[in-house]
C-alpha cells in the first residue's frame, strides 16, 4: 500500500447524519449522528460496534442504499450524496458490490442467473458472465449447485453465493454487512478467506460486523457506537498508518 | 368476541384499500344485480304485470248463447265474471279513405261501456280509451293496430258480415294481455261502444258473446276451460286461457330476458372472484399478524371465523350502497322506471328495483352467500398458518427456478426481459392472477357476444344491409317496383307477402312468408342447408321446424286459406321472429291455379350504406302521395334498447372489478416482490427499471389473463346463446361472435389498465429507498 493510494481516498464521508422516523409520528432514532470516514484504495475495514449502533445505517448511506439527512460522500473525489438513484445503480453496476446477512439473492431466479445478472445489467456478454460465474461458483465450491434454487441452498452456500454475485463485476468497492452474521463458524471462515482473497487482489472492503473475531481479519477496525464514531484502529500492531490520519484529518 | 371485534376494527383502519374494494365489489354486484332485476322486470315481465294491473280473465269463452255468463259464474273456482260482450267479426279493407296498403286484417269487433271493466280492462297505450260522445271511436289491440299501421286519428274502413262498409276513428291503442297477440290468434281484436256494434252487425241473433271467467286458481284455467264446454254445449265457438295468452305475450321478450340474466350471472361470477382475491390479498398480507394472533391464543376456527364476519361485514356495508345506488340509478333512469311515461313515487320506485322478482329478492343473500364462500377459502388457510412467523430468509419458491434467459438483456431491456419472465415463472401465483383477470374478461366477453348478437339479428332483419325500410302500397302497384329500384340510395327491392298457414293436424298457426323471388332471391340468413333455389322450396326458423316437426332438407305439408302445399325445406334460418314460427319461400312459390301471378304485401327495400333511412322514406312517400306506408325495419325482438343499455352497464361494472382485480394483482406482486425489487437494486437496476419491471409483470399477467378470459369467453358466450336461441325457437345460429377488433381491444383494454394499476404503486416501490426495504424485511 503506497502513499498514493491512501492519499485519495476512494471513499470519503464527511458529517453524515441519519434520523430514522418510525411510520406514523412515531419516535425519531437518531442511527447515525455525524460520521466522519475516509476509505482508503485497497483498504479493508471493518465497522463493529453493538446492535442499533447505526452499522447498517451508515453502510446503506455509503452504499447510496438510502440517503443521509447532511453531510457528503465522494467516491474518487466526486461527490456520490447528490446522485439521482439512477446514477448511484449505475454506480452500483460497474463499481460497487453488495452482501448482505441473509436474504441476498432474487428468489426466482437459479444461483448462476443471480450472478450473471450484475455482469449483465454491466454490459458484459452472455458468455464473459457466464465465464465468470463458472470460475466464482468453482472457486466457491458450489460448481455443482449453479442451477438450483435460493431456497434449495444451506445459508452458508447462499452467503457464498451472495458472496459471487456481489463480486461478478470484480468491484473496486466492496460493502458487506454482516455476511457471517448467520453462518456457522466453518461457512464463516469460507466466506471471510473469500473475502481477504478479493482483498488481496488490492479491492477495498466495508465490512460489517459485531463479531470481534471476524473484525480480526481486516486491516482496519472503526467502532461505532450510538451514531458516532468511538474508535479507529488498525489490527496489526503498527500504529494506524500516517496516511489515514490524513485522511481523517481531511475528513474532519 | 370482543377481542376479535378489536382486531377487526383495528384491521380496517390500517388496511382501508382492501376493504374498500370488498365494499364495492359488493355494492356494485348488488346494485347489479338488482337493477337487472329491475330491468328483467320490465322487458319480460310487462305481461304479468299488465296482467294483474288488467284483472285479466283466466279464461275466455266465445258463445253464441247471450246469457252464458250466469252459468258459467256458478262454475267452481271462478270469482269474477266479465262479460257478456257482444261481438261481431269485420274486416279493416282501408285506412284514411284509401284501401289498406297491407293485406285486409281480419277483425273481432267487442262492445264495452267507455268506463273500465272489472275484468279484462284494456291498458293504453297511445291515444284514449271509447268516449260516449264519439260513436264512431274505435279503440284497437296493440299487436293488431302494429299489423294494421293504424295510429290514433286513423280512419279506418271496415267491411261488416254483410259486407257494407263503416268509417270508424282510432280513438287509442291498448294492450289486451289477457289475449294472444295478432296474428298468433286471429281475428284480432278491437273494442267499440255497444252502439257501434250495433250498426255493423244490427242483427242481434248473429252476434257473438264472450264471456271472461276470473279464477281464484289460475292454474285450474284448462279444467275450468272444459267444464265451460260441456256446461255450454255446442254453442261455444272458442275457448282460450290466460296461458295461450303468456306463451305469445312472452315468447319475443324471453331472448332478451334470457341475455340479460346471462350478464347478472357474469356480474356475479366476476364479483365473487374479486372479494375472493380480495380476502385472500388481505389475509397473505397479514401473515405475521395471523400467526401473533394465534400465538395469543386464538383458535383456527376462531381466525377463520373472523375473517369471514369480518368480510360480510363489509358485504353488508356494500349491499347497503348498493341498494341505494340502485334506487338512484332507477330514479335516474328512464328505462328503469316501474311504468313507462308515469313518474314514479319513491314507493314505486321501491318495489320496482326491490321487488322486481326472484333476482331481486335473491341480490343480497346471494352477494353474501358468495362473500362467505369466497372469504371463506383465504379464511381456512389463515386457519391453518403455524403460530410460529415463518422464519427470515429466502421465501419458498413454488418449484426449482429453471436459467432464465438472461442472456435477451444484451438487447432487450432488463424490466421486458426480467418482467415478463417474472410473470411466466411465477406459476402458480401468476395462474392465480392470470385467473382472477380472466374471469372479468370471461365476463365482459359474455356481455360483447350479447351485444354483437344483438347487432346481427338487427342485420338479419335488415338482410344484411346498414338499412332497410318495408313499403306497402294501395292501389296499383305497378310502378312502385321500377320507382323504388331507380332510388340512388335503395340497394336491393323484394316483393313479399306473409300468409297465415297452419300444419296438418295442429292448431297453432306459422307464417308462410313470402320474400323475393326464384330468380332474385331475398338474402337470408341460411345457418343450416341451402337458400331457396327453386319454386317450391323454402327455409324454416327453428320454431318452424318444430312446429312441423320436420328437419331441413324434408317436405313440409302446409295450408294456407285453405289451399294446401307442400314445400321442400331446404335450409334453417335465423328467424327471431314469431318465436321463428315463420316459413320462408319465393313469391312465384305461392302461385297456384286460382292465382297464377300472386301480388306482394308489401316491399322489403334494402339501402345502400350511409343511406338516411328518413330522407328515402320522406322522397318515396312523396313521390307516391298518400299511397304508401313507409317503415324502417328493425330486428323484432322486444326489449333489445334495454339489453343494450344492460351490458353497456355491465361492461362499465365489469370494468371496475377488473380494475379492482388488477389493483390487487398490482398490491400482491409487488408486495410478493419488494424484496427481489430492492435485491435488484443494489446491484445496479435502476428505479425506472425496476418500476418498468413491476408494470411489464403485471401487464404480462394481465395479457395471460385477457387471453384466457377471451379464449374461453367467446366459445363459451356462443353456446350460452345458441342454447337460449334453441330454446327460444330462434335456433343454433343466432350467436354472433364479437368482432376480432373488439375482442382485441378489450384484451389491449385490460393489459393498459393493469399497467395503469401497476404504475403508481411500483412507482412508490421504487422510489422507496431499498436500504429501507431490505432492513425492514
Ligand atoms: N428504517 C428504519 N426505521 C426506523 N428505525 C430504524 C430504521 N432502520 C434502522 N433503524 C433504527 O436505527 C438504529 C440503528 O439501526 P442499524 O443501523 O440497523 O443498527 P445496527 O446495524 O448497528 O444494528 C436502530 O435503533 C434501528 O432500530
Ligand atoms: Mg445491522
Amino acid at each position: 500500500m503506497t502513499d498514493q493510494d491512501t492519499a485519495v481516498p476512494v471513499l470519503r464521508a464527511t458529517g453524515l447524519v441519519k434520523t430514522h422516523r418510525a411510520a406514523r409520528g412515531g419516535a425519531e432514532v437518531r442511527a447515525v449522528r455525524g460520521v466522519d470516514l475516509g476509505v482508503g484504495r485497497g483498504d479493508f475495514v471493518a465497522v463493529t460496534g453493538p446492535s442499533g449502533a447505526g452499522k447498517s445505517t451508515l453502510l446503506h448511506l455509503l452504499a447510496g442504499l438510502r440517503r443521509p439527512d447532511a453531510g457528503e460522500i465522494h467516491l474518487d473525489g466526486r461527490r456520490v450524496d447528490t446522485l439521482r438513484e439512477a446514477d448511484w445503480a449505475v454506480l452500483r453496476r460497474r463499481r460497487i458490490g453488495i452482501v448482505f446477512q441473509t436474504g441476498n439473492l432474487v428468489s426466482d431466479l437459479t444461483v448462476a442467473d443471480n450472478i450473471e445478472l450484475p455482469a449483465l445489467l454491466a454490459g458484459h456478454s452472455a458468455r464473459a458472465a457466464r465465464e465468470r460465474r463458472e470460475e466464482l461458483l468453482t472457486d466457491l465450491g458450489l460448481a455443482d449447485r449453479a442451477d438450483a434454487a435460493p431456497a434449495a441452498l444451506s445459508g452458508g452456500e447462499r452467503q457464498r453465493a451472495a458472496l459471487a454475485r456481489a463480486l461478478v463485476n470484480d468491484p473496486d468497492l466492496l460493502f458487506a454487512d454482516e455476511p457471517t452474521g448467520s453462518l456457522d463458524s466453518r461457512s464463516a471462515r469460507e466466506v471471510l478467506a473469500l473475502l481477504t482473497r478479493h482483498h488481496a487482489k488490492g479491492r477495498t472492503i466495508v465490512l460489517v460486523t459485531h463479531d470481534a473475531r471476524v473484525a480480526g481479519s481486516a486491516d482496519r477496525v472503526v467502532s461505532l457506537f450510538d451514531g458516532l464514531i468511538t474508535d479507529d484502529a488498525r489490527v496489526d500492531d503498527t500504529p494506524p498508518a500516517r496516511g489515514i490520519r490524513d485522511v481523517l484529518d481531511l475528513g474532519g | 368476541m370482543r377481542a376479535a371485534l378489536r382486531w377487526i376494527r383495528a384491521d380496517l383502519a390500517s388496511h382501508r384499500l382492501p376493504a374498500l374494494l370488498v365494499v364495492l365489489a359488493t355494492a356494485g354486484v348488488s346494485a347489479a344485480l338488482l337493477l337487472a332485476g329491475a330491468l328483467l322486470n320490465n322487458v319480460t315481465g310487462p305481461w304479468q304485470r299488465q296482467f294483474a294491473r288488467a284483472d285479466g280473465a283466466h279464461v275466455w269463452i266465445e258463445t253464441r248463447t247471450d246469457h252464458a255468463d250466469t252459468a258459467l259464474a256458478r262454475l267452481p273456482g271462478v270469482t269474477a265474471v266479465g262479460g257478456p260482450y257482444d261481438t261481431t267479426t269485420a274486416t279493416l279493407t282501408g285506412r284514411n279513405g284509401r284501401p289498406a296498403t297491407g293485406p285486409e286484417l281480419p277483425l273481432s269487433l267487442r262492445a264495452t261501456d267507455p268506463g273500465p271493466p272489472a275484468v279484462s280492462a284494456p291498458l293504453p297505450v297511445a291515444g284514449g280509451p271509447l268516449d260516449a260522445a264519439r260513436p264512431d271511436g274505435i279503440v284497437l289491440e296493440h299487436s293488431l293496430a302494429s299489423a294494421a299501421w293504424a295510429r290514433p286519428g286513423d280512419r279506418l274502413t271496415l267491411r261488416g258480415p254483410d259486407g257494407r262498409s263503416h268509417t270508424l276513428t282510432v280513438l287509442g291503442i291498448a294492450d289486451s294481455p289477457d289475449r294472444a297477440r295478432y296474428p298468433d290468434l286471429r281475428p284480432g281484436l278491437a273494442w267499440v261502444l255497444p252502439g257501434t256494434l250495433g250498426t255493423v252487425q244490427p242483427t242481434a241473433a248473429l252476434r257473438g258473446h264472450a264471456v271472461g271467467l276470473r279464477l281464484a286458481h289460475p292454474a285450474d284455467a284448462d279444467y275450468t276451460a272444459q267444464r265451460a264446454v260441456t256446461t255450454l254445449g255446442g254453442d261455444v265457438t272458442r275457448v282460450a286461457t290466460w296461458t295461450d295468452a303468456r306463451d305469445s305475450h312472452e315468447r319475443e321478450s324471453r331472448p332478451a330476458g334470457l341475455l340479460l340474466g346471462l350478464c347478472g350471472l357474469a356480474a356475479l361470477a366476476a364479483a365473487a372472484l374479486a372479494v375472493a382475491g380480495a380476502a385472500a390479498g388481505r389475509i397473505s398480507s397479514r401473515l405475521g399478524d395471523i400467526a401473533t394472533l394465534k400465538a395469543l391464543g386464538f383458535t383456527p376456527a376462531g381466525i377463520a371465523r373472523m375473517f369471514v364476519a369480518q368480510h360480510l361485514l363489509l358485504a353488508a356495508a356494500g349491499l347497503l350502497i348498493g341498494g341505494a345506488g340502485a334506487l338512484t340509478a332507477a330514479a335516474l333512469l328512464p328505462a328503469l322506471a316501474p311504468d313507462p311515461g308515469v313518474t314514479a313515487t319513491p314507493w314505486a320506485l321501491a318495489r320496482a328495483v326491490f321487488g322486481s322478482g326472484p333476482l331481486a329478492l335473491l341480490a343480497a343473500p346471494a352477494c353474501l352467500v358468495t362473500v362467505a364462500a369466497a372469504s371463506a377459502l383465504p379464511a381456512l388457510r389463515a386457519a391453518r398458518i403455524p403460530a410460529v412467523p415463518p422464519a427470515d430468509g429466502e421465501p419458498a419458491q413454488d418449484r426449482p427456478p429453471r436459467p432464465a434467459r438472461l442472456a435477451l438483456l444484451r438487447r432487450l431491456p432488463p424490466a421486458l426481459v426480467l418482467g415478463v419472465r417474472g410473470a411466466v415463472r411465477g406459476r402458480g401465483r401468476t395462474a392465480t392472477a392470470a385467473l382472477r383477470i380472466a374471469v372479468p374478461v370471461l365476463a365482459c366477453t359474455l356481455a360483447l357476444t350479447a351485444w354483437s348478437t344483438l347487432d346481427g339479428l338487427g342485420r338479419t332483419a335488415t338482410a344484411g344491409s346498414a338499412a332497410a325500410l318495408t313499403v306497402r302500397a294501395a292501389g296499383p302497384d305497378d310502378p312502385l317496383p321500377a320507382a323504388l329500384a331507380a332510388d340512388p340510395a335503395v340497394s336491393g327491392v323484394h316483393p313479399g307477402a306473409d300468409r297465415e298457414a297452419l300444419a296438418p293436424g295442429q292448431s297453432a298457426t306459422f307464417t308462410l312468408r313470402a320474400l323475393g323471388t326464384t330468380d332474385r332471391p331475398y338474402p337470408f340468413d341460411v345457418v343450416e342447408g341451402r337458400p331457396v333455389h327453386a319454386v317450391g322450396e323454402a327455409v324454416a326458423g327453428q320454431g318452424a321446424l318444430d312446429l312441423l316437426g320436420i328437419r331441413v332438407g324434408q317436405w313440409a305439408r302446409v295450408t294456407t286459406d285453405g289451399t294446401p302445399r307442400i314445400l321442400h325445406v331446404v335450409g334453417r334460418v335465423v328467424e327471431p321472429d314469431r318465436g321463428g314460427r315463420i316459413v320462408s319461400t319465393g313469391l312465384d312459390t305461392l302461385a297456384d291455379a286460382t292465382t297464377p301471378d300472386p301480388r306482394p304485401d308489401y316491399w322489403a327495400v334494402t339501402l345502400r350504406p350511409g343511406a338516411d333511412a328518413d330522407e328515402v322514406s320522406t322522397g318515396l312517400a312523396a313521390a307516391f302521395p298518400g299511397r304508401l306506408d313507409v317503415r324502417p325495419t328493425t330486428a323484432p325482438f322486444a326489449g333489445l334498447a334495454t339489453v343494450r343499455a344492460a351490458v353497456v352497464g355491465l361492461v362499465a361494472l365489469l370494468a371496475l372489478i377488473t380494475l379492482a382485480e388488477l389493483l390487487t394483482v398490482a398490491a400482491v406482486a409487488l408486495r410478493a416482490h419488494r424484496r427481489d425489487l430492492a435485491l435488484l437494486r443494489t446491484i445496479g437496476v435502476t428505479p425506472r427499471q425496476a418500476m418498468a419491471l413491476v408494470v411489464t409483470r403485471c401487464a404480462t399477467v394481465a395479457l395471460l389473463g385477457g387471453l384466457l378470459g377471451a379464449a374461453l369467453g367467446v366459445p363459451l358466450a356462443l353456446a350460452l346463446i345458441d342454447a337460449q336461441g334453441a330454446a327460444t325457437g330462434v335456433g343454433a345460429g343466432l350467436a354472433h361472435p364479437p368482432s376480432a377488433a373488439a375482442l382485441t381491444t378489450l384484451v389491449t383494454a385490460a393489459v393498459l389498465a393493469a399497467a395503469a394499476a401497476a404504475a403508481l404503486p411500483a412507482l412508490r416501490a421504487a422510489r422507496e429507498p431499498a436500504g429501507e426495504v431490505l432492513h425492514r424485511i
